[in-house]
């Protein structure tokens, strides 16, 4: 036996600092079975008997180091039964050696081979010897961690310890504090409660945890763990429902704090009550209804109340009767208490306590299929009989009754039960109330609400009374709204085959001459494209009307309808079945071949679009094939359709499609076209070809010198002052700006530098103009992050040293450019945007032309900015109230006068001391707008008014009270 | 307030936002100052005592505004919901005073209560009626904060 120090071992503990080097050692032939641990205890011994505190603390501190760095396989039953006992033994220690006792046992606990007998005896002892909450946090997270995993693995053991067990536990948990150690406690207990019996201790138990509810803590800031208010009471209304025991007490405790004023703890109350309700035995639930109830009442029918306390306690009397969802006799009984005394509101329409009663009403209706039931029962008739019976009812109010029902049809509807109860004699008559709107419609909003009760039962409306709605449904299908459209829909989902005999039949497979009733019927038909049995039929019609009509305003309708479903969001399906088997795209390009392109120019354009919308639907080879099929035949130069067919190919192709081959091509052939053409519809057409094309076109030698010989060719015309080469340059670089290509900047500064140019300054404008507009249209594959922070730097750049001199041209263009720029980009550029900004809003009485735009663009930033309340603005007041008195009173544009107004209201957010000097003014000057001649305006100007008269009063008011 | 006066009041349905039309946004088309725009105005005032506006109140009725935009006359008649309510005062000032701020200074504002609904009609509408009265209780500042309060807490709530 050789232990690895040659002085007394009480020397070592005291001097050497190379203690862990040599605990290693000891583990290590430990492990090899080289010694044993009696052993090492026993030449512990001087140590761990020291008569001085000090040593008999470092050696228990080493043998539970030791005991700890073991396997937990090592030790065998016998040598764990001597530790335990020794470790009990030491508990009797002096105080500050049981922090390390605890540390030691916790790891021979979790050791194999502990004696079955031992947990009882650490436990007792525990128990006995060490008060659990005077120690510090870390040992009393210890204690917890044995009691835990005690209690988990030596359930028949601790069993037979019986109430001293329980006790023990209460003991050493009352009282905690801390949260991390109350998240363990909160996690652990519910299954303990489970576990062992709490004989006569479960109100001890209970009040254990019940003096934590409502939880009230703020965690620190910088806590790491992130233990919340939430996670806390979360878990600790899972412990005050842990135990049947509980029931009596835990709605005690919950009803109790339910008559705070504070709005968490009313909710944790509430969310206790639900979880209470969920987890006891109905009959305690059952016992207690009546008192669940009269605090329900309370908070739900007594005027206004918060949102979600009074969703919360919606959802107690909801668990409430799921708690007896297939108990008749007993739901019954609760919903009579709930609705004796309640029902009568439903008769006043204009109480108070009408809506939040319905809203009960509807919950209930919601909670189980024995609910509902009773509620159709019971409580709608009573609300409906109003609309059956009462012939003084208004418009108004009829539609307020059917809209109730809606929403409560809505809840059925999802049920699928209404054929259990639909003998009901009164649904019948509900049903015929709806047929008499329809057969003798009286007022829009009437039929509107009809018909949204109607698409809420379609599946439940009889035979006959079917037959009435399609009717009028057909009647009504060449003016319909949008509701009818929706009620048509429902009913077609549900009988297509009927709704395309009784209502469609005549309007389908015919041609349409009358454009304005085609409109009509198309819109709605394209509701019907959802619906599988008749998307055949729909299509079909909408083709023939758009392939075999030589009526070009129906063709344009047909283009429009199909327009508007093709941009939807989830027209994939509808677009792959138009190109597969309709062979829509072809077509397309056979009509707009054949149209004759002075007439058709709107329906070539319509055309050309849908085209480019079904395009964009197909995967990435099938677009190239269609590329590599087509685009080689287009002459750009010598038709003018093969341009709208171009268009309709490359509008939204996907950005991999390669396109090299023909890029050069096309890009000279569209520079041509859009320097030379007259015509507006096809300049700008090839304009935004080109943006895109430019847009998508590689970054590499080969197309920056295509991109170079285009501008070269370009700047030729610059220099001829031809308005529509500017134009261009502006399209480009927009395609280009938009990517971050290296090029862009170039052009940009070229547009700049034009801003001064006698001539085409005007057309330098609108290009700046088309850099900043958002074309829906226009399709950008390529778009690089913060790109509209890259044109504001560079414009800025460009044209920040000018600003002394700047010209109306070189304030609008940069209007544009600052409205896309986003908010955060300008704040920062704040020192030299805020000139500028005040520079575009001065209105120069002198100057003839108006630049409401230009005006309208920079007050809307300048608002913004107020609205943050910014500094720099601030500091700018005076002249800027000015500004915006003058502007509010701006004959040329009621926008801007109405945009100034909401800026000088927002003002007033700044602090008081700042805006008094300017009151009295605002005040007097604001009384013009009072009387514009625009109503708008006058509303403006009012707000803007009373904002500042009640300057300062709010504070007054709080500050005296 | 110790006690409500009127503790369960009905509470009617706000009217809708007015539409806005083609007209409205046509810069040379002059809208003339109409009873729905004075309604609009005054309609968000709060009452005193719940936290209910007046038009919910059916206090203030589209019906019971009238105004002569070309003579620069508005009156406008208030309903108390009790014919005892003690409020009746405070309400008609703060509709005065919403109507002094927010109409341009052509008008000449008119307010009384709605004739038959409250026992003392006449006093009240003397009292309203009367210049130097609106104008000394306009300096003072508690009544003031009280009809500010009424007059603003709609913002908010807006």
């Amino acid at each position: 036996m050789k232990f690895p120090w040659s002085t007394s071992i009480v020397d070592v503990l005291k001097n050497d600092n190379k203690l862990d080097e040599k605990l290693q050692e000891i583990v290590k032939a430990l492990t090899h079975h080289k010694e044993d641990i009696t052993q090492v205890v026993e030449e512990l011994g001087p140590a761990l008997t020291h008569k001085d505190v000090e040593i008999r603390l470092k050696g228990m501190e080493f043998l539970s180091d030791l005991l700890r760095s073991l396997p937990k396989d090592l030790l065998d039953e016998k040598a764990l039964g001597f530790i335990v006992a020794f470790y009990c033994d030491r508990m009797k220690d002096h105080h500050s050696i049981s922090p390390q006792v605890i540390i030691g046992l916790v790891a021979i606990i979790k050791m194999k081979n502990l004696p079955r007998s031992s947990p009882v005896l650490v436990l007792q002892q525990i128990f006995a010897n060490i008060p659990c909450q005077t120690q510090v946090r870390g040992d009393r997270a210890n204690i917890f961690t044995i009691i835990q995993y005690l209690s988990d693995n030596y359930q028949v053991e601790l069993q037979a310890m019986g109430a001293d067990f329980i006790y023990g536990v209460i003991q050493a948990v009352e009282g905690e504090r801390d949260p991390r150690n109350l998240v363990f406690l909160f996690e652990f207990m519910p299954r303990f409660i489970n576990t062992y019996p709490l004989r006569h201790l479960s109100e001890e138990m209970f009040e254990v945890f019940s003096c934590y509810f409502p939880i009230d803590f703020f965690p620190s800031p910088n806590d790491p763990q992130a233990i919340t208010r939430d996670i806390l009471a979360e878990k600790l209304s899972v412990c005050l429902c842990a135990s049947k025991e509980f029931a009596e007490n835990c709605f005690a405790l919950a009803l109790e704090k339910l008559e705070t004023d504070v709005k968490v703890a009313k909710l944790d109350s509430l969310n206790l009550l639900i979880k209470a309700v969920t987890n006891f035995e109905p009959t305690s639930v059952l016992e207690k209804f009546d008192e669940i109830w009269q605090f329900m009442k309370l908070e739900l029918l007594s005027g206004a109340k918060d949102k979600d306390v009074n969703e919360t306690a919606l959802a107690v009397i909801s668990a409430v009767l799921k708690k007896f969802k297939s108990d008749q006799a007993n739901s019954e009984i609760i919903l009579n208490k709930i609705f004796t005394n309640t029902i009568g509101t439903l008769l006043n329409r204009d109480s108070n306590l009408y809506k939040p009663t319905m809203e009960l009403v509807l919950k209930c209706a919601n909670a189980t299929d024995i609910s509902c039931g009773y509620v159709i029962n019971k409580v709608l008739p009573i609300t409906l009989t109003d609309l059956t019976s009462n012939e003084e009812l208004t418009v108004k109010e009829k539609c307020e009754v059917l809209e109730d029902f809606r929403q409560f049809m809505m809840i059925v509807g999802g049920k699928k039960l209404l054929a259990h109860y639909i003998g009901d004699n009164y649904i019948l008559q509900i049903q015929k109330e709806l047929m008499k709107v329809l057969m003798t419609p009286s007022s829009e909003d009437l039929t509107k609400v009809t018909c949204l009760v109607l698409q809420s039962m379609a599946d439940i409306i009889s035979d006959e009374n079917r037959q009435i709605v399609y009717k009028s449904l057909k009647e009504n299908l060449t003016r319909s709204t949008e509701e009818q459209r929706q009620c048509i829909l429902a009913f077609a989902k549900v009988f297509p085959k009927e709704v395309r005999e009784n209502v469609l039949e005549s309007f389908l497979s015919r041609t349409y001459e009358d454009a304005n009733k085609a409109k009509n019927v198309f819109a709605t038909l394209s509701f019907l494209l959802e619906v599988s049995e008749l998307r055949d039929s729909v299509i079909e019609v909408l083709s023939l009307n758009l392939f075999n009509n030589k009526n070009l305003q129906v063709q344009l309708v047909v283009l429009e309808v199909l327009n508007k479903v093709l941009s939807s969001e989830n027209c994939h399906q509808l677009a792959r079945i138009l190109f597969d088997e309709w062979r829509i795209v072809i077509k397309l390009m056979d009509l707009i071949k054949n149209e004759n392109p002075d007439e058709g120019q709107d329906v070539m354009y319509q055309a050309s679009l849908v085209m480019s919308l079904v395009v964009r639907t197909l995967p990435n080879d099938q677009q190239m094939a269609l590329v590599e099929k087509y685009l080689p035949l287009m002459k750009l130069n010598e038709s003018i359709p093969d341009l709208y067919v171009t268009s309709g190919l490359l509008g939204f192709l996907d950005a991999a499609v390669p396109m090299e081959a023909h890029f050069e091509t096309l890009v000279n052939e569209l520079t041509k076209l859009s320097l030379h053409s007259n015509d507006e519809v096809v300049r700008k057409l090839a304009n935004q070809l080109l943006c895109s094309l430019f847009n998508r076109a590689p970054i590499d030698d080969k197309h920056r010198k295509i991109l170079r010989k285009i501008y070269d060719v370009i700047k030729e015309e610059v220099k001829k002052h031809n308005h529509q080469a500017v134009e261009i340059l502006g399209w480009i670089s927009k395609g280009l700006l938009a990517r971050g290509h290296p090029d862009a900047a170039e052009i940009l500064e070229t547009l700049s530098e034009l801003l001064d140019h006698p001539k085409l300054s005007k057309s330098a404008e609108l290009a700046f103009e088309i850099i900043s507009l958002e074309f829906p249209q226009l399709h950008l594959p390529l778009l690089k992050h913060f790109f509209k922070q890259r044109i504001f730097v560079l414009a800025l750049k460009f044209l920040e040293n000018k600003i002394e001199k700047y010209s109306e041209h070189h304030l609008t263009a940069m209007a544009h450019i600052l409205q896309i720029t986003p908010h955060q980009a300008l704040k920062m550029n704040l020192e030299k945007v805020g000139p500028i900004l005040f520079k575009c809003v001065q209105i120069d009485p002198e100057d003839p032309k108006p630049h409401s735009k230009r005006i309208l663009l920079s007050l809307k930033i300048i608002n913004n900015f107020i609205h943050d309340k910014n500094q720099y603005i601030l500091n700018h007041l005076q002249h800027l109230v000015n500004d915006l008195l003058k502007l509010s009173q701006f004959k040329p544009s009621m926008d801007v006068r109405i945009m100034a107004c909401k800026c000088l209201e927002n003002i007033t957010k700044y602090p008081l001391f700042t805006l008094v000097p300017y009151k009295s003014d605002v005040i007097h000057e604001l009384t013009i707008p009072l009387d514009d001649h625009k109503r708008l305006v006058r509303n403006a100007a009012v707000s803007a008014r009373m904002a500042w008269f009640l300057l300062g009063e709010n504070d007054a008011a709080q500050s005296s009270k | 307030m110790a006690e409500l006066e009127n503790i369960n009041p009905s509470v009617y349905k706000k009217t809708e936002e007015r539409p806005l039309t083609e007209n409205e946004l046509n810069e040379d088309v002059v809208d003339p100052i109409d009873e729905r725009e004075v309604f609009d105005l005054i309609r968000d005032i709060n009452d005193p005592e719940h936290p209910l506006t007046l038009e919910e109140l059916h206090v203030l009725e589209q019906s019971r505004v009238t105004v002569n935009n070309e003579r620069g006359e508005v009156f406008v008649n208030f309903t108390p919901t009790i014919p005892h309510c003690s409020m009746a005062t405070l309400i008609g000032l703060s509709i005065r005073v919403k109507l002094l701020r927010a109409l341009p200074p052509r008008f000449k504002i008119s307010v009384e209560i709605t004739p038959g609904t409250h026992s003392s009609e006449n006093a009240i509408n003397k009292q309203l009626k009367d210049k130097e009265r609106v104008a000394a209780s306009l300096e003072n500042s508690h009544l003031m904060q009280v009809v500010n309060e009424c007059i603003s807490i709609t913002k908010q709530s807006q």
